[in-house]
């Protein structure tokens, strides 16, 4: 057996362990055949997950890695071994750098090791177990045979045979007698023993090295710099190497956005057979942790990506998959690593797109995973930066796209804010109760009592000489808080304190923001003249902000400089 | 006396009547030119800010990802390079209020707009500015 079949039936090790975790009962019906089913779905992940968890580990240990290699060559079943290391790594995932150092302090004693796990595998397993890091020179000494129990505790149905190899020669015992054989069937306990709950196969493809590969990889979010350098210094090259792995990695994620398969499969082959381009991309990946880290979190991101980012993130793995060299051209990954920076409003998103924004911004943040947010995040800011700013617009048509994207943006940063622990109340009309959104009342710029929803990130857009504030708040609502629709207030200055007074006691995250008085300069696209727009913005009671100039005095029109010209524009 | 023969058939009547409507030229299939952003009933919107923060909404799937874009200032045009290759304009010009601000432009936002209101693809794409000064 090879190495990479050995780590095959680790990971088969790690399956039933997960398994057996996850469905602790035999229960029978179609019922429990679902629940079955997404057990192994379940086990198998994390299986492969904690594979590449132990790839990582070694990596960096070259003789447990020997060792494993070594057993793997001489023997043509290593399940007892891979059970045992499974076993003791979900106890103690430090006990491979444990065995590593003291196998490197004391080779005598890894040998001797080895020389037991090759002579009675299933009874030298029981040395992993015992291993506690620091008792290896006690464990490994000959110690007498026990004699074995006439009857065992429980035994496979069927005798089959189990293979134990001893010095490259590989011997045959049978093994031992089913447990039914001497047990009264009424003597069955009701809850089984986790070694008598049945392992389905394990479900989908077989796992390959380049699946545990990508699980390693995948670990590699969490690493320091100098583990991802170490990562990429050996092992590097050859169609199982690490690049080509990491090809394979790109590959998949490149299938799931679209690019066409002969383009992946070109990336694919270069990737795994062009020696001297492995050297320099994995050169080059060191030099960029960073970049790797984020390339990490994506490869185990199994969320669909949201729309907005599908061709984006599909145009830069098209380039880069036509030109795999990118992968070692030191510019093009610093390029790419502050495309994909943006992380430090992680926390923020979720709030911040809690409202629809077309494509329901706040379901698909919670569904898609950090790296994907992050780029989300970046898109999002530079919409904030194009709206931040007075600016001038042209359209062919007059369906206002620019006014709609402007108030779902605006829509997207607000929040009703319940009153006495609710937003909505019933009301009583005529003889039906009748939902109604629970409001506060302030003073208007008029004097009078206005009723207003309290809302979180509700945005001053202009002030008056006299302090009289116009305030954009929440129109209506969903269910949930999330706003629909806004209207402008006009509230007195000690209005505008009493409203900010109440959503401070509602601790609201965001208050009042201000807006900087914008004005949009409206072109026609055919003459080139300024020209006020009429339409009122389509998914929002607000008025265009031009129009809202008009009616309410701001402090600074703005910046924007627009000149006569000439009727035929230019 | 002069014969009539307006109703007699005129076999040539039609090659020598053609409309401009039907005169129109249709680009072939693989050429490198595709039809501008504003056609076939594809509306677009060019906002630019103060600060040259630039983005084209369009209420049509494009045919091909934008990969570059190029601001000729000389000509008033904005012509999009696609993946491919392919070349798309705008379909409008690029009026004189908008070269102040869309030369310190570094990149497009391309934002699809489903049905002129509902955002559903975002990319940006770098901006290439030409400035001979004719």
């Amino acid at each position: 057996m090879d190495k990479t079949a050995a780590l095959g039936v680790m990971t088969n090790s790690f399956y039933e362990l997960e398994y057996r975790a996850q469905n602790p009962t035999q229960e029978e019906g179609f019922l429990a055949d679902g629940k079955r089913a997404a057990a192994a779905g379940i086990a198998k992940t994390k299986a492969v997950a904690d594979m590449g968890a132990v790839g990582l580990k070694l990596d960096k240990a070259p003789n447990v890695t020997k060792l494993v290699t070594d057993v793997a060559a001489k023997s043509t079943d290593v399940k007892p071994f891979a059970d045992a290391i499974a076993q003791k790594y979900k106890q103690d995932p430090n006990f491979i750098e444990k065995l590593e150092a003291d196998m490197g302090t004391n080779p005598q004693l890894a040998e001797q090791l080895q020389s037991q796990i090759l002579k009675d595998q299933a009874q030298a397993s029981q040395i992993i177990s015992k291993y506690n890091g620091s008792n290896l020179a006690e464990l490994v000494k000959p110690a007498p045979v026990a004699p074995k129990p006439s009857v065992q505790a429980k035994a496979p149905d069927t005798p089959s045979p189990v293979t134990v190899a001893a010095s490259g020669v590989t011997q045959k015992k049978e093994a031992a007698p089913p447990a039914a054989a001497t047990t009264a069937p009424a003597a069955k306990p009701e809850t089984p023993s986790p070694a008598e709950i049945k392992v389905p196969p394990m479900p989908g493809e077989k796992v390959g090295v380049a699946d545990i590969g990508k699980a390693a990889f995948a670990e590699l979010a969490n690493k320091s710099n100098s583990e991802i350098a170490d990562f990429f210094t050996h092992g590097v090259t050859g169609k199982d190497g690490k690049i080509a792995q990491l090809g394979e990695g790109i590959a998949g994620q490149a299938a799931k956005y679209g690019v066409s398969a002969s383009l992946i499969d070109g990336f694919e082959k270069r990737l795994s057979t062009d020696t001297k381009l492995q050297e320099r991309i994995a050169e080059n990946l060191k030099e960029h942790p960073d970049f790797v880290k984020r390339l990490a979190k994506m490869s185990s991101d199994e969320s669909a990506p949201p729309d907005a980012q599908k061709t984006a993130i599909k145009k830069e793995l098209e380039h880069m998959m036509s030109n795999p060299e990118l992968l070692a051209d030191k510019n093009h990954i610093s390029g790419l690593e502050k495309k994909m920076e943006g992380g430090d409003f992680l926390s923020k998103i979720g709030d911040f797109f809690k409202n629809n924004m077309g494509f329901d911004l706040g379901g698909m943040m919670a569904g898609i995973g950090p790296a994907l947010q992050e780029m989300m995040q970046k898109l999002m800011d530079m919409l904030g930066k194009l709206f931040g700013k007075s600016g001038i617009s042209m359209a062919s048509g007059n369906q206002d796209m620019g006014g709609n994207l402007r108030s779902q943006y605006e829509l997207s940063s607000m929040k009703a804010m319940p009153t006495e622990g609710s937003l909505f109340r019933e009301v009583k009309h005529g003889d039906k109760m009748v939902k109604e959104v629970n409001t506060i009342q302030v003073e208007g710029a008029d004097g009078k009592p206005l009723d207003v929803i309290p809302t979180d990130g509700a945005i001053r857009v202009g002030q008056g000489a006299n302090g009289d504030v116009r305030l954009r708040v929440a129109g209506s609502i969903g269910q949930d808080g999330d706003v629909k629709y806004t209207r402008d207030v006009y509230l007195s200055k000690n209005g505008f304190d009493t409203y900010k007074a109440e959503v401070a006691m509602r601790n609201a995250e965001v208050g009042v923001k201000d807006q900087k008085p914008q004005q949009t300069v409206h072109i026609n696209h055919e003459t080139g003249q300024e020209f006020e727009k009429s339409t009122p913005q389509q998914g929002s009671t607000q008025p265009s902000q031009d129009r809202m100039a008009q009616t309410f005095p701001v402090s600074n029109p703005g910046p924007v400089e627009v000149r006569p010209l000439s009727p035929l524009g230019g | 006396m002069a014969l009539d023969l307006d109703d007699e058939i005129d076999v040539l009547g039609a090659a020598r009547h053609r409309s401009k409507q039907d005169e129109k030229y249709v680009i072939p299939e693989n050429a490198p030119v595709l039809p501008s952003i504003v056609s076939g009933g594809r509306d677009a919107e060019l906002m630019v800010n103060a600060d040259g923060d630039a983005a084209v909404l369009y209420n049509q799937l494009l045919p091909e990802e934008i990969d570059w874009v190029e601001y000729d200032m000389d000509l008033a045009l904005l012509t999009f390079v696609t993946y491919s290759g392919k070349v798309q304009g705008l379909g409008m010009k690029i009026h004189k209020p908008f070269r102040k601000y869309l030369s310190k432009a570094g990149e497009v936002m391309l934002i699809y707009m489903e049905d002129s209101k509902i955002p559903k693809d975002m990319y940006s794409a770098k901006l290439i500015i030409r400035n001979i000064g004719l």
